[in-house]
């Protein structure tokens, strides 16, 4: 499922750089499927080698993001640079907090501090399957 | 496991307050469906009349949005003083590139002059179904 390729003055970003763009970066976006219909929640984000893991309270990330394919967006603008970048993951979400499986013991090694207040005793890590990213600046823009 | 001891506080926003930080700003996120995966696109949009307005080329999201749920989301957080906010909405697309009722006339008279180069000859409209924005301060 990949998308077409980018128009001229788009740059596509390699996979190894969108993770290094992912290990510099702590919050994100992430869309889950509820009922058929997507939403979108910002998230604090640790990652460790290539997983993606926040921390949730129980709710709709918790009930809806385990086991079901989600997608995970980061993106930074800088106005004055007139430079914009986006890096997005898609994958399968799976609750980590007490699995004894070795991608969920590696997953609760990543230090995750959430900005947002409340008690988040659950952990949910991205197994990640495609991995995209792109840049742009502003002389390429269209009018 | 344990946490960073931090003394914050979250609070929930009215939609008056969701709606002015949506006219406000330029730069969100949309969330659509391709083939029951979610997908997540920055792009440029404007808010006006209760549309949420941008534009595209032909690709996922001229494929994926229309007569669809979506979901849009913005957000801010200064690392300094630590406080933040995200606004998220729920809500169907339609493509308005030749819509003629007054609402997507005039969320096409709105400027959306998308940052990412490329031909963006398509129009989509999001109207919002749900509204929720929270604002919060962290001290660590």
């Amino acid at each position: 499922m990949r998308t077409s390729k980018p128009p001229p003055g788009l740059e596509e970003i390699s996979e190894a750089e969108c993770w290094e763009l992912l290990g510099l970066h702590q919050m994100g976006r992430i869309a889950i499927v509820v009922d058929g219909k997507p939403q979108i929640f910002p998230v604090n984000y640790g990652l460790r080698g290539k997983i993606i893991v926040f921390r949730t309270a129980a709710g709709t990330k918790l009930a809806y993001a385990p086991d079901s394919p989600v997608a995970f967006e980061i993106d930074e603008y800088d106005a004055s640079a007139g430079a914009g970048w986006s890096v997005m993951v898609q994958g399968l979400g799976r609750d980590v907090t007490d699995a004894a499986d070795d991608f969920s013991w590696t997953a609760r090694g990543t230090r995750v501090y959430p900005i947002a207040p409340g008690e988040k005793l659950h952990r949910i890590a991205i197994d990640h399957s495609v991995i995209t990213g792109r840049r742009f600046r502003a002389h390429d823009f269209v009018p | 496991m344990k946490m960073k001891e931090t003394s914050a506080s979250l609070e929930t926003m009215a939609e008056e307050e969701c709606i002015e930080l949506l006219v406000r700003h330029h730069l969100g996120r949309i969330a659509v469906l391709a083939g029951g995966q979610p997908l997540i696109f920055p792009v440029n949009y404007a808010y006006g009349d209760r549309l949420i307005a941008f534009r595209t080329g032909t690709g996922t999201k001229l494929a994926s949005a229309p007569n669809a749920r979506v979901a849009f989301e913005i957000d801010d957080y200064d690392p300094v003083t630590g406080a933040g906010w995200s606004v998220v909405v729920q809500g169907v697309a339609y493509e308005i590139t030749d819509a003629v009722d007054r609402q997507s006339q005039l969320a096409r008279q709105l400027l959306v002059t998308p940052l990412a180069p490329g031909q963006r000859d398509h129009w989509i409209g999001v109207h919002p179904t749900e509204m929720s924005g929270r604002r919060f301060r962290t001290t660590v």
